[in-house]
């Protein structure tokens, strides 16, 4: 099962990471951090089109987190740090990241990516546009239309795991892989 | 009625909103964490365009990257141009983007799938 941390030390050492954060997470830090994935991409990546995308799936999984944090706010100092990787091999890139989440939200959050995962192409865009057309938002402020992005852009589907840290909260890693 | 302006940003758009003109434009990149936030006074602007409008009034969209949350937000702007559109005054949305960037075409055709309003696909030629 997918563990950012985990994939985080084998990698650490290796070209092919092009950026590493670990720390909390503020507005003006993912500013820079997308700043920053831009310079990067653009010195590995001439293909504008695939650039973008890459761009754009790391906004989508940074602002998830960000939202996401909202729920863990009055938590524990070390459970509010999050985790964002951007990789580049020889066939792909990869948007990986890793936060803490609380227990009670792995269930829907789950079956929620599973049956995004399994979607056609066909049945991604119909659902896809049929959420656009309900035009509101959650009490949060999110669309509900990240995971879906996510999915659509990269052409695959996501890799997850949960990892349980105590009775209330568990590490949740995500893995999006764009191919180039 | 006053023209509607807001200069670009690194994460959200230039919007030029000037009936003068005659035309209104979205340019950039749009992926504020809070678009509603951002896009709440154009949307109270819109609210009082949409009762006195031109005759016809062109609106360009030339975004080079937006995240979810602003295409929410964009169904919620072309929403209130329908108003223009069935009090019989003119209104067309051109949609912008780069040749083979097919997720910015995508983007375009979902909106044009759920919008009552004339919206014009435009491929920039490199």
């Amino acid at each position: 099962m997918l563990d950012t941390l985990y994939k985080f030390k084998n990698l650490k050492e290796s070209e092919e990471l092009l950026l590493a954060y670990q720390g909390t997470i503020t507005d003006s830090l993912t500013n820079n951090l997308l700043a920053l994935a831009e310079n990067k991409l653009a010195m590995v990546e001439y293909n504008s089109r695939i650039k973008k995308k890459v761009f754009n799936i790391l906004v989508e999984v940074l602002q998830n987190i960000y939202h996401n944090q909202e729920e863990i706010k009055d938590s524990a100092k070390n459970l509010q740090e999050i985790m964002v990787m951007v990789v580049k091999d020889s066939t792909s890139y990869e948007v990986i990241s890793g936060n803490y989440i609380k227990q009670e939200n792995i269930a829907h959050l789950k079956k929620r990516i599973e049956e995004i995962n399994q979607f056609t192409n066909d049945e991604l865009r119909s659902r896809y546009r049929s959420k656009l057309d309900e035009g509101v938002f959650t009490d949060t402020g999110r669309a509900g239309l990240g995971i879906m992005d996510m999915v659509r852009k990269s052409g695959q589907p996501l890799e997850f795991g949960f990892k349980t840290v105590n009775k209330d909260y568990a590490y949740f890693s995500l893995l999006v892989n764009i191919k180039h | 009625m006053d023209a509607y302006y807001l200069e670009a940003t690194p994460k959200t758009p230039k919007l030029d909103f000037n009936p003068d003109a005659q035309t209104f434009l979205i340019s950039g990149r749009s992926i504020p964490e809070n678009s509603i936030e951002f896009y709440k006074p154009l949307l109270d602007w819109l609210d009082k365009y949409v009762q006195n409008p031109l005759d016809s009034t062109t609106f360009e969209i030339k975004l080079e990257y937006f995240n979810t949350s602003s295409s929410k937000c964009l169904v919620e702007i072309f929403r209130k141009l329908e108003k223009i559109n069935a009090d019989g005054k003119s209104i067309t949305i051109d949609w912008y983007y780069e040749e083979e960037d097919e997720d910015m075409e995508e983007s375009g055709e979902d909106f044009k799938q759920i919008i009552k309003v004339p919206f014009k696909m435009v491929e920039i030629k490199e």
